[in-house]
């Protein structure tokens, strides 16, 4: 599988144009504006998968926030197929960092929220619900609360009620950082598998290089403060990625080349904040 | 290997529960010790000033036969939980406003916060004199104590449901509506219940205090005239009713949470 | 910075000293509606029943300035076995707390009380005290002491089982006395429970003093409320009210500022 060809007629899946975010905090008596996106620009393609990574608190959460629509920037704009986000909509749909479940409703429900609120009939619901629990590999465990089940288990269900709103992009935040290096490598491996079966568009946060690398066709490093995009790393792996892939001399090339722009990053924004 | 780990294990579970039937022993014969310094103390004090134990009891019987215990429990319960109803439905109300406009706690906070700290059974002269003799001034003053803890709890709740559970929400486009009825409704519901709980004490409170100072009906009723006419051994018995209403309220009110919460660990009962 | 960041950041400064405005045209506005439905309330109603609020802060006025007047001394009756009680319930609430949270035998022996009294609706508590103590002064102390003492002792326990282990090991290990441990580690780590009883208890006090009052005092804020409603007086009714609710919001207003800088020490 290749890349997908850019066609200069057809607009990209996903358009950010330069973003500017500011955060303001009140200090004593005034504010001060903490800006944390300062010119984020990015053009993803139908059926891309890519990877963002990026020093804690460099605002990888709030571009994601942005793109879906939960929060407006101050400048710049986000396109999805040419036209302009204003807001939440179908064709998108978040896998948030912190899983987003609700507590008192079980596995099957919590799946099923998104589209109870689309007024979706209960029995058509339920078998996509069912479908998408049994695609994550929950099959079993419908019928368990939230706090009867682990962080991978929980993060498996936000993915799942992600997954069942069939939107054409997914944002994903760090959503496989509470799970172990087994359950990580599984997961990784169904999630590629589902993408190269279902071709959706997939912006992926990580903090794991690695997994940046063995995922994407494309890894966006992000620098500190305020976040912007450093640089761009085409993936020129082979898919579909197996653990062989890991183990050629170009998967370390690449990750060795990611880690020192991104360390180049966060001392460049420490020599920023020093300076300050 | 497999045995002395089982030996061991026997024996801290006998050691257990020695444990535990020498606290019961504990509690039991402690709390014996009470009803038996009732009964002796009883025996040689006079009449009017304390009963032996043993009378409370026959008097107990004798109430409860003759049904009067019955007429008066009923009587005070109906009034209690009319006030707690009251209390949960516009107590969660006001505290779910409260904590979702912004301008609306600047108009009502000040005056929840003080009335919170004001020891409202000083209006319940007023309250009698301007609802009557019947169950309008008691259930009144029930509610005045045992609205606030909820509508503070709810409050809380209201302003902790955090982001986490309203941006999921917001991001598959729910409606306001669906915003209130789906995520901010039973997200409260243990903060209400935590209020609800510390409700029981102060509308007992509420209670006793309006059935001695109004029409003296009820439990608190029966106690005032009991006492002034020095009948000490049926004094008791409506004490002990209010006692175990409150214990049982509050047990039912913990139950409920556990039930409605479960994800929820019980928070610690900060008393009242 | 940009010009982007300059526009919000004025915007976000203009939108800040707006909801300050804001806040206190409401507070304000809203308080005036408070009274001016009351004023007018009062001079419709029937005078036997309800007060203008002017005639009430006229009452209350005249009452504070005259120094022999009902009011203040009825304010220093209740007071004056409020504040005697309160300290007894809370040196003994600590001492209870204390020794049912350090001591096993202690806690079994006393848990059924705590547990019992604490279930107790304290004002059903006064027709018998009456019967044992009689009407006065040390009626009121001892309905006061039974009112607060719990609530301080049950929280100064459950401060101490939750503080022991953590801060406990490292004294131990220091070889530590009991005493010392007791002084030094577990009651400065339980302090911020204590408070959060003290408010708790203090609370309750109050209303049982205000109860105490309306069955055996002519004289305390709460014997005066008493006279002043079965007479008809509605305007002297709200004096002792007013005061009650002031001091109310002051003693919680203090204990939460106490429990605050506590806490905040604490967590640091
Ligand atoms: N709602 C908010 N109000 C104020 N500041 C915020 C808000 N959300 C995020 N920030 C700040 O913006 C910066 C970027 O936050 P963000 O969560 O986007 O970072 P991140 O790259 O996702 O970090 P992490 O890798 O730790 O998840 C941080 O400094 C954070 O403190
Ligand atoms: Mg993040």
């Amino acid at each position: 599988m290749t890349v997908p060809t850019v066609d200069a007629a057809t607009p990209p899946k996903l358009a950010v144009e330069n973003i500017q975010k500011t955060f303001f905090k009140s200090v004593k008596d005034d504010v001060v504006g903490i800006p944390v996106l300062n010119g984020v620009s990015l053009s993803v393609s139908q059926g891309e998968f890519v990877s963002v990574i990026g020093p804690s608190g460099c605002g990888k959460s709030t571009l994601l926030r942005i793109i879906d629509g939960l929060i407006q920037p101050e400048g710049g704009r986000v396109l999805v197929d040419g036209r302009i986000v204003s807001g939440p909509g179908s064709d998108r749909a978040v896998v948030f960092q912190y899983f987003g479940l609700y507590p008192w409703r079980s596995v099957l429900r919590n799946v099923e929220f998104g589209l109870e609120l689309k007024g979706v009939p209960a029995k058509e619901r339920q078998e996509i619900a069912l479908e998408n629990i049994a695609q994550v590999g929950l099959r079993g465990f419908e019928n368990h609360y939230p706090h009867e089940l682990s962080g991978g288990m929980r993060q498996r269900v936000g993915f799942a009620r992600a997954l069942s709103l069939d939107p054409q992009i997914i944002l994903m935040d760090e959503p496989f950082s509470s799970v172990d290096e087994q359950t990580r490598e599984l997961l990784q491996e169904q999630l590629l598998e589902l993408w190269s079966a279902t071709r959706k568009t997939i912006l992926f946060i990580t903090h794991s290089i690695d997994e940046a690398v063995y995922m994407a066709n494309r890894v966006v490093v992000m620098g500190a403060r305020p976040g912007r995009i450093v640089e761009e790393i085409t993936v020129d792996l082979p898919h579909p990625r197996t653990s062989e892939v890991r183990a050629l001399p170009r998967f370390g090339e690449i990750r060795a080349h990611a880690w020192e722009i991104l360390k180049k990053g966060i001392r460049e924004s420490a020599e920023l904040n020093a300076a300050a | 290997m497999t045995t002395s780990l089982a030996h061991a294990a026997a024996r801290e579970a006998a050691a257990r529960r020695y444990v535990k039937r020498r606290n019961l022993a504990i509690r039991t014969g402690s709390i014996a010790l009470l009803f038996l310094a009732w009964e002796i103390g009883g025996m040689f004090t006079p009449r009017i000033f304390l009963a032996p134990f043993h009378d409370t009891v026959l008097a107990f019987w004798k109430l409860t036969k003759d049904g009067t215990l019955l007429t008066a429990t009923a009587n005070s319960l109906s009034v209690l939980l009319a006030g707690l109803a009251i209390s949960v439905v516009f107590g969660a109300l006001l505290g779910l406003l409260m904590g979702r406009y912004l301008r609306f706690n600047w108009m009502i906070g000040p005056y929840v916060n003080g009335l919170y700290a004001t020891p409202t059974v000083a209006l319940l002269p007023v309250l009698s004199l301007w609802l009557g003799l019947y169950a309008g001034p008691k259930i009144a003053i029930v509610v005045l104590l045992a609205i606030f803890p909820i509508i503070k709890n709810t409050y809380a709740g209201v302003i902790t449901v955090g982001q986490e559970l309203l941006e999921p929400a917001v991001s598959m486009r729910a409606s306001e509506f669906q915003i209130a009825r789906l995520v901010i409704a039973p997200a409260i519901i243990p903060f209400v219940m935590a209020g609800l709980r510390l409700s029981v004490g102060r509308g007992i409170v509420g209670l006793v205090v309006g059935e001695f100072f109004t029409a003296q009906t009820g439990l608190g009723g029966l106690l005032v005239r009991y006492a002034s006419s020095f009948r000490t051994a049926e004094m008791f018995v409506p004490i002990i009713v209010l006692v175990a209403a409150g214990y049982g309220l509050t047990s039912l009110v913990v139950l409920l949470q556990q039930r409605l919460a479960p994800w929820k660990e019980t928070e610690r009962d900060q008393g009242l | 910075m940009t010009a982007i960041d300059d526009i919000a950041l004025q915007a976000e400064r203009a939108r800040i000293r707006r909801t300050k405005i804001d806040r206190v045209l409401i507070v304000v506005c809203t308080f005036i509606g408070f009274l001016a439905v009351w004023e007018i309330a009062g001079r419709l109603s029937n005078p036997l029943f309800f007060a203008p609020v002017s005639d009430v802060v006229r009452e209350f006025w005249l009452s504070l300035l005259d120094p022999r007047g009902r009011l203040l001394n009825g304010l220093v009756e209740t007071l004056s076995v409020l504040v005697p009680g309160f300290v007894i319930a809370s040196v003994l609430g600590v001492a209870l707390g204390v020794l049912m949270g350090r001591s096993n035998l202690g806690f079994q022996i006393l848990d059924p009380y705590v547990t019992i009294f604490y279930n107790t609706p304290r004002v059903a508590l006064i027709p018998l005290l009456l019967l044992w103590i009689g009407v006065g002064d040390p009626l009121k102390i001892v309905i006061v002491i039974l009112a607060a003492i719990f609530p301080v002792s049950v929280n100064t326990m459950v401060g101490i089982r939750d503080v022991s282990a953590q801060f406990t090991e490292p004294a131990r290990s220091m070889n530590a006395t009991e005493s010392q441990l007791l002084r030094k580690v577990i009651l400065p780590a339980t302090f911020p429970y204590v408070v959060a009883g003290i408010k708790l208890g203090l609370g309750r006090a109050l209303t049982t003093v205000i109860v105490a009052e309306f069955f055996v005092s002519v004289s305390g804020l709460g014997g005066i409320l008493q006279a002043t409603s079965s007479s008809y007086q509605m305007a002297k009714m709200f004096a002792p009210v007013i005061i009650l609710a002031a001091m109310g919001v002051a003693i919680d207003g203090l204990l939460t500022y106490l429990e605050r800088s506590v806490l905040r020490r604490y967590r640091s």
